[in-house]
């Protein structure tokens, strides 16, 4: 259990934070950029030294300004994975890594040094010097690096803000897998959807330095109000298991709320709890189900909310169950199929247009 | 008597670019994180020798140098010697004189330095000592050698200020300058000759090599 109850002066307005985090999910902060969740960070890390209120993770207590006490950062066993690499230029990649080991935490079990390079796949770059590894590559050694410290929380500044989408595919599962692999709790920042999506569990939402929304990320996610940026394409997210595979297809078969739906084919075991992400924009809605069509996947729905996105298209929020699924519409089609809240509606989005994480 | 001065010199040299490397590093690592509105006011103090006319610095060395003072004084009790005239004194006119030649260098390079390498340690477990040793001097490694040569070389190419503090009494303050100085004033032309080229190759490849670790530098950061 983290609490906080944290102020910090800043130049447009105030962080003012108050809040507890169950450290078994792995948590998102959430807003729009110069909300202030970096400052939160920066102070849950103990790298803002004007920061006044209380923190208290488990049963150590990092600051309470009341008793003037301010642990230093270098003493909260934390790990802080930064936008930007921050390697060491004078080390070698192996360099960094013993830097990290050496200071590590007597009494955390530290992880092992092969899993923790293997996992990251950098084992072919430890002899390398910084300046010749790619993006991808240095995010990747700075994970490592971190998680060698054995830190006992792991936060995370939008790790992958300054990348490709090329390494971002092959450091997302990574950043996944941390919170299984090493129970490490975590805590990231990001301002993508994608993101949050794909890692957290629960979110934080702040907005001018105040916190806004505290639920489950489905639930925030697919409150589209909630989380206002309309660069983002807008995603709603299915918890599902996997009940079968139909390889002669290539399809992998999951199921949620009773109903079954067919995604590309995974390596993943049945029984396997996954997250399904898809797409507003994929989504179409159909008022009966006879007719036949090449998509795959339907679902039954009922029509919760309709919300107007912009001049041309509507949002349509659609309970699946306990679940929440979005599709975005044109006006014009929801003019035309007379849609309208409680009407019992089918949503149709095609195997190709989801992911399975 | 050559030979003397030669050695009196590159002794005087190290050791006050030792002392100035002890004193300069950690002044310039203060002044480089200072907020204060002091730091001007230091950093002035530190400069002085750069712009005052070494005689101004020696007399007032030569005044606090003297038994009457307290400096003096207390120095008399804890060695038995005056400062004056001495070797002793000429090390702490050096340090003095060629300070701003070590810290400068340092300090801009300290202000330039990554400070998102310095939070990363900490995050790692590194404490500020720890930070400051493994993170902040092997960073600034070409900094650390060009102020150690700024400092040896002008050290050697002080004149004005050992005149005015150590006279010129040979083996104990008769460094190279001064010895060119007495030779020409007793018409010892060869003497005055030897020394006089000797000091123009040495300043003359002490530059070349500071340019040299200068370059390096500059194109380093280009590369980048």
């Amino acid at each position: 259990m983290l609490k906080l109850d944290i102020q910090l002066p800043r130049d447009r307005f105030d962080l003012a934070v108050n809040a507890s985090l169950e450290l078994d999910a792995v948590w998102g902060i959430m807003g729009p950029s110069g909300c202030g969740k970096t400052s939160l960070l920066r102070t849950l890390a103990g790298l803002e030294k004007h920061a006044k209120g209380r923190i208290q993770f488990n049963d150590q207590v990092w600051m309470d300004s009341e008793q003037g006490l301010f642990v230093a950062a270098e003493q909260r066993g934390i790990g802080y994975i930064f936008q930007e690499a921050r390697l060491f230029p004078h080390l070698s990649v192996l360099g960094n890594l013993q830097f990290s080991m050496k200071r590590a935490r007597s009494d955390r079990k530290g992880l092992a040094f092969d899993d923790v390079v293997n996992q990251l796949g950098i084992d072919h770059l430890l002899n390398r010097g910084i300046e010749k590894l790619s993006g991808g590559e240095k995010q990747r050694v700075a994970i490592a690096r971190t998680l060698l410290n054995a830190p006992q929380l792991l936060l995370m500044d939008e790790p992958l803000a300054s990348l490709d989408w090329e390494s971002k595919a092959t450091i997302l599962p990574c950043l996944r897998n941390i919170h299984r692999d090493f129970e490490i709790p975590v805590i990231m920042v990001s301002h993508s959807r994608e993101e949050v999506a794909r890692l957290t569990d629960q979110v934080l939402l702040l907005n001018q330095g105040v916190v806004t929304g505290k639920d489950k990320s489905q639930v925030l996610l697919n409150n589209a109000l909630a989380v206002d940026d309309q660069h983002e394409p807008l995603l709603s997210m299915l918890d599902t298991v996997v009940v079968g595979h139909d390889t002669g297809y290539g399809l992998t078969l999951i199921e949620a709320e009773g109903h079954q739906l067919q995604v590309h084919e995974t390596g993943l075991e049945l029984g396997a709890n996954v997250r399904m992400i898809i797409p507003a924009h994929e989504v179409s809605i159909v008022l009966d189900d006879f007719c036949d069509t090449s998509v795959l996947n339907r679902l039954p729905v009922v029509i919760e909310s309709i919300e107007q996105h912009d001049d041309w298209h509507q949002l349509i929020t659609l309970a699946f169950g306990n679940q929440t699924l979005m599709a975005m519409v044109t006006r014009k089609s929801v003019d035309r199929l007379k849609l309208k809240v409680g009407v019992d509606v089918f949503a149709h989005f095609k195997a190709s247009g989801l992911e399975v994480v | 008597m050559l030979t003397t001065a030669i050695w009196l010199t590159i002794k005087l040299a190290l050791i006050t670019t030792v002392l100035l490397m002890l004193v300069g590093i950690p002044l310039a690592w203060k002044l480089a994180n200072m907020k204060s509105r002091c730091r001007p006011l230091i950093e002035a103090f530190v400069g002085l020798p750069l712009v005052l006319p070494p005689t101004v610095l020696g007399f007032y060395l030569l005044i606090a140098f003297s038994p009457e003072n307290t400096l003096g004084q207390w120095w008399v009790d804890l060695t038995g010697s005056t400062l004056a005239f001495s070797f002793s004194g000429l090390v702490v006119a050096s340090v003095l004189y060629s300070l701003p030649f070590v810290v400068q260098p340092l300090q801009r390079a300290f202000e330039q330095l990554d400070h998102g390498l310095l939070e990363a340690a900490s995050m790692l477990g590194a404490s500020r000592l720890d930070r400051f040793m493994n993170i902040v001097l092997p960073n600034s490694i070409r900094a650390l050698l060009l102020a150690g040569c700024m400092g040896f070389a002008h050290t050697v190419g002080e004149f004005g200020v050992v005149l005015m503090i150590g006279g010129n009494i040979p083996g104990e303050t008769q460094v190279l300058s001064i010895a060119l100085y007495d030779a020409v004033e007793t018409q010892q032309f060869d003497q005055a000759h030897t020394m006089a080229a000797g000091l123009l190759v040495f300043a003359l490849m002490m530059l070349v090599a500071l340019y040299s670790i200068d370059k390096r530098h500059v194109s380093g950061v280009r590369n980048h």
